[in-house]
């Protein structure tokens, strides 16, 4: 029934490849697909990039064996929607064409700050595409049996040719059947959860409370947070990172007007705060459900698999074979669409962003940029497998926090001070971003987890788990210095600059 | 004329940055707020209310999932109102200004 179910998908999604490789002739197509997307379907398409394997079956997963901590993750994933919505979405959309360092250079000196945007967007998507490919290798090992190597060199591929031959066009719309899809497969897992106890909700929660070898301690917080430097150096990361992620800021250019990129961002927003709800329910139902059960528990009380299991188990649980059949191929649906985002967003900061700067204006044309992001694509869809057989062993969750954190120390305070602070000057964003960006990255190489876990060497360097806390003060501090020192003719200009930025940011063209 | 010195801009500017300034203020202090609790102060969030099983944590949690919500939805209900129409209304007279700026 799953694999019935799986090639269903499949070929439609090839269809959808299909019928965009068609209509994509032009670099607008293929950027932001033509610039046609409405605000619904572009918050559903955004929705669908946050509710990616790692958050369903992650989440969930997290729920079934810690209860509450499962929550702290969610509203970190939500509370970055706020940020974008007030701060960047309409400036970025009436500000750029195709990728946010389009919107940072805006006044600023075309080459170093695109190189500087471009390095941040890369490392953001590199982390990120890592622990997606981990991810998705994992759970196609579980649900279909193919070994883990196989697994990533399939998702690999496949999202190659969705993104060269589909573009952005295609990668939106895979991305919206999918997002319709999984509300769809969580609502109805959650609804068949509830409905055992006639939608009482004091029943269910003392049913697993009662069921959890930790008992009533689910209800708090547990072992998630280990120091509270860490706690709140995490919080930031969430908290300024989604305003920095390069394949979200990217979907801001598939609508028409700035109206519509508010728009998305209010869907996008209710679509997750509505879908963390269900994965909490399903986190809970899967204690009720699971917890016992030999079919789904092995003799020593574990869950058959890995936690991140509990979401599939339980469609089995309560909806039978065809239900677990349906669960399985929107999981491969959902690494595939978030996968392919990733690559997109990778390979125009490549094509759109480094590529022309290399190259002399004359010789530069539509075909060619688009050519070499097909390119682009493929060299990080290789990367992506080998990357992603290479780091198997990592947590998953780890590897997204410091993509978050990544972005929210790099590409968040240069984009949010290009926009707001009319001082900043191309010296000061470019020594204060590459500050963060080379902070962050070594803050996690001399932290436990990369210094001992990895590199066995006996003590950290860095105490903490999570950087966010040290690299965005680093970089916001840098970047004022830097700017309100910086008397060149040239930071001059810039500043006169932006008075015609700021109008054209509040009210386009 | 320049566009700075008209006063339906200069309300746009302010009636902006007083519809964005309290919602950001709202969303980062109740967040923040939320982990310093989970940080220092765990056991205030594992307790439960009165003789329920539910947590405050789990309550405070989910309000905040609404406080997000409510403050998404109430920037889409002023922004519609009281901002659209002003950029609506500097958007057509000054549309040969935008363009020429834009272009240089």
């Amino acid at each position: 029934m799953a694999i019935f179910m799986f090639f269903i998908f499949i070929s439609l999604t090839l269809i959808v490849t299909f019928w965009a490789a068609r209509r994509t002739s032009n670099l607008k197509t293929f950027y932001a697909a033509g610039g046609n997307i409405t605000g619904l379907q572009n918050g559903l398409a955004i929705s669908g990039d946050f509710m990616s394997a790692a958050s369903f079956l992650g989440i969930s997963g997290l729920v079934f064996s810690a209860g509450f901590d499962g929550l702290i993750y969610s509203i970190g994933f939500l509370v970055g929607w706020p940020i974008v919505l007030l701060l960047i979405a309409e400036p970025l959309r009436n500000l750029g064409k195709y990728t946010f360092a389009d919107c940072v250079s805006f006044r600023l000196k075309q080459k170093p700050i695109r190189i500087l945007a471009s390095c941040g967007a890369l490392t953001t998507i590199i982390f990120y595409l890592i622990a997606q490919m981990v991810g998705a290798g994992k759970l196609i090992e579980m649900l279909f049996r193919i070994p883990y190597n196989f697994s990533v060199i399939i998702v690999g591929s496949m999202m190659v040719l969705y993104v060269t031959f589909g573009g952005m066009l295609a990668t939106t719309w895979v991305q919206i059947i999918k997002a319709i899809l999984l509300l769809l497969g969580a609502s109805i897992i959650a609804f068949l959860v509830l409905f055992n106890f006639h939608f009482d909700l004091t029943a269910f929660f003392n049913q697993a409370i009662q069921l959890h070898p930790k008992k009533i301690a689910i209800m708090g917080p547990g072992g998630l947070i280990t120091d509270p430097i860490s706690a709140i150096s995490l919080g930031l990361a969430l908290l300024f990172g989604t305003a920095g992620l390069p394949h979200i800021l990217m979907r801001f250019f598939t609508v028409k007007n700035a109206k519509d990129a508010r728009k998305s961002v209010i869907y996008a927003t209710s679509f997750m705060a509505y879908f963390y709800i269900l994965t909490f329910i399903i986190g809970f139902g899967a204690i009720i459900f699971l917890s016992n059960n030999p079919t789904y528990m092995t003799e020593d009380g574990k869950l058959i698999g890995d936690i991140n299991m509990a979401a599939v188990h339980l469609s089995h649980a309560v909806g039978g074979s065809m239900l677990l059949g349906f669960i399985s191929a929107v999981a491969f649906a959902t690494i595939l669409a978030v996968v392919s985002g990733l690559t997109l967003a990778g390979a125009s900061a490549i094509s759109h962003d480094l590529f022309p700067l290399f190259v002399s204006k004359k010789t530069l044309d539509e075909k060619k940029e688009m050519r070499v992001s097909k390119i682009a694509s493929l060299i990080l869809g290789l990367l992506a497998i080998l990357l992603g057989i290479l780091f198997q062993n990592q947590n998953v969750a780890f590897m997204v926090g410091l993509a978050f954190a990544i972005a929210a120390s790099t590409n968040f305070p240069v984009l949010l001070l290009s926009i707001y602070w009319k001082n900043l000057t191309s010296r000061g964003a470019i020594i204060g971003g590459g500050l963060g960006l080379i902070t962050a990255i070594l803050l996690v190489i001399f932290s436990s987890t990369v210094w001992v876990d990895m590199l066995h060497f006996p003590e950290p360097f860095f105490p903490y788990k999570y950087p966010a806390l040290f690299s965005m003060t680093v970089t916001f501090f840098m970047t004022y210095i830097f700017s309100i020192t910086d008397s060149s003719s040239q930071a001059e200009n810039e500043r006169k600059k932006f008075q015609d930025q700021k109008i054209q940011s509040l009210i386009g063209i | 004329m320049d566009i700075t010195k008209q006063t339906v801009y200069r309300k746009l500017i302010r009636r902006s940055l007083y519809i964005k300034l309290p919602l950001l203020i709202v969303t980062i202090s109740t967040y923040m707020g939320f982990i310093l609790l989970i940080a220092y102060m765990p056991q205030v969030l594992s307790q439960s209310l009165g003789t329920s099983v539910i947590s405050l944590g789990l309550v405070l949690g989910l309000g905040l999932i609404f406080i997000i919500l409510f403050v998404t939805a109430l920037y889409a209900v002023l922004t519609n109102k009281l901002i659209e129409p002003l950029i609506n209304q500097l958007r057509k007279p000054n549309k040969n200004y935008l363009i020429k700026k834009s272009q240089k």
